[in-house]
């Protein structure tokens, strides 16, 4: 029985030591805890839909004759609101989230940005791509990473850049077409999420623990919320009509 | 040659600083990002921003290929000391500017070099016309004179006509700094009500002792301008602050747009005034 013993004991001890980084690393999922899920609600009247001019690019025209619809706010049918970046602001110090190998795709499509708000990681690759039929120019407007302004003016032309600081949010624009924005949530961690058409957010795999959740809006602001997980597992905002 | 070449080449840079002011209105100085080629070619295609910022970048070069011809021509000509070093200076002006209007591309304008860009603009400005002037024949003719129109040497007149050129350059400078940093209106504010009230005495103890036509012209123009600029000013100043006035809306743009070209057409002005007025600088640039 004693022979044994031995052996096993090494065995786990170099099972450990391989496997430590993936532990350390995947500690938020190892242990029970999120989802932490909510909505987004808008309150009051919605402003009507803002008709942005687009004659400035005959290819912008071309693809929008009646002028395109402004994606700063976006209220739901269900009343929820869109775009919306959800996000743990406190509660992760002292931890670290290796950034995913995985690029977050910003494609210039159809002479606006796709997608308009999206979170992304601190070292995460960012590639930019443009599949329009004109120039733009991707001017990203950090104030705790360097800022970068990119021509690409050719159709299927692909770019890479990284964030390297934490920045709720960072604008993105487009000189070429004054009417093109979009922001990026940049963490150093992966718990955040934008609403969509339901104006749901999920945050998964949260540890358990303390947090002060943040909701970001480009028009509305922010608003917070200390929450404990798991014994918090949906939250809501409420965003009203200014 | 030279005096008809300098008198294309201020119409030319009065052009320019149209253009460059309508770069700064509509947001498109970045939409060229690289320099000093445009998205790698010499000729991009001319959509959204980029017809501003290009456009500003061709006639800024057509500028200073203009300003180079003129080197040559006074070369050629013989001309006195004075105009060729302004001719030279000039060139060196607008070597300098095209610098700095590539390293506000480069570096995404920065507001310390955005600024001096758009100084040095009118600065430029000032020394092709006064180009123009001390080489129009009938500089020649007046100088031998010792000028016309009012002394500048009494009354105090050249108090007032340096310190309302001075007032001029420096509402030049605090319109700049509004412009690309959104700080200091009061100040700017405050500026014009002291440059209206000095070009309005100037220009009416000019136009009062004024013989000339060739000093009482430019110099009612100069009144006139300061009042244009004026309401210029405020319909800049309304247009920014007015809520719900869509970002790109014409009024938006072209109420600061004329109202920083028109500034530095009023600085040339108090220049031409100055250098047409009797016992001033005339006689020594003959």
């Amino acid at each position: 029985m004693k022979r044994f013993k031995v052996p096993s004991l090494g065995f786990f001890a170099i099972l450990g030591l391989f496997l430590s980084p993936w532990i350390f690393t995947h500690n938020a999922g190892a242990v029970a805890g999120g989802p932490l899920t909510g909505k987004v609600i808008f309150e009051g009247t919605a402003p009507p839909p803002q008709i942005l001019k687009v004659e400035a690019d005959p290819v912008c025209l071309l693809q929008h004759q009646d002028g395109m619809t402004s994606e700063e706010v976006v209220v739901n049918p269900n009343g929820t609101l869109k775009n919306v970046f959800v996000y743990v602001k406190q509660g992760l110090e002292g931890q670290t989230f290796p950034a995913p190998a995985t690029p977050v795709v910003f494609d210039q499509k159809g002479c606006h940005y796709e997608p308009h708000v999206f979170g992304i990681q601190v070292g995460q690759p960012l590639e930019i791509l443009n599949s329009d039929d004109t120039l733009h120019n991707v001017h990203a407007l950090p104030k705790a990473s360097q800022e970068f302004n990119l021509g690409m003016p050719i159709k299927g032309m692909k770019l890479t850049k990284a964030f390297t600081a934490p920045e709720v949010a960072v604008k993105i624009k487009c000189e070429v077409h004054p009417w093109m924005a979009a922001y990026a949530g940049v963490l150093d961690h992966p718990f955040y999420a934008v609403t969509g058409e339901d104006g749901s957010f999920s945050l998964k795999d949260l540890p358990p623990g303390e947090y002060v959740v943040e909701a970001w809006h480009e028009k509305y602001g922010t608003q917070t919320q200390t929450v404990k997980v798991p014994e918090t597992s949906e939250i809501s905002f409420t965003f009203k009509a200014s | 040659m030279t005096h008809r070449l300098s008198q294309i080449l201020a119409l030319l840079t009065f052009c320019l600083l149209f253009l460059g002011g309508l770069v700064t209105s509509t947001g498109s100085g970045l939409a060229v990002p690289d320099w000093p080629l445009s998205y790698g070619t010499l000729f991009p295609p001319m959509v959204g921003g980029v017809r501003f910022e290009h456009t500003h970048r061709v006639v800024a070069s057509l500028v200073g290929l203009l300003s180079l011809i003129l080197v040559a021509t006074v070369g050629f000509e013989k001309r006195g000391k004075p105009v060729r070093w302004l001719v030279i200076s000039s060139f060196g002006l607008v070597v300098l500017q095209g610098i700095l209007g590539g390293l506000t591309v480069l570096h995404k304008l920065p507001a310390p070099i955005s600024i001096f860009h758009a100084c040095l603009g009118p600065i430029f400005f000032c020394s092709v016309v006064a180009l123009a002037e001390v080489t129009s024949p009938e500089f020649g003719r007046v100088a031998e004179k010792g000028g016309v129109g009012a002394d500048l040497m009494s009354h105090r007149q050249p108090l007032i006509a340096i310190l309302a050129t001075c007032f001029v350059f420096v509402q030049i400078l605090l319109g700049a700094l509004v412009r690309h940093t959104g700080e200091r209106i009061w100040f700017h504010v405050g500026g014009a009500v002291i440059a209206f009230i000095l070009i309005t005495v100037w220009v009416s103890r000019t136009l009062g002792a004024s013989e000339s036509k060739s000093v009482a012209r430019p110099a009612l123009f100069l009144g006139l301008l300061v009042v244009v600029e004026f309401f210029l000013g405020i319909g800049a100043f309304a247009f920014k602050r007015l809520e719900g006035a869509p970002e790109t809306g014409l009024a938006r743009i072209l109420f600061p747009t004329f109202h920083q070209t028109v500034g530095a057409l009023l600085l040339a002005l108090c220049v031409l005034v100055i250098l047409r007025s009797k016992n001033f600088v005339g006689p020594r640039l003959r």
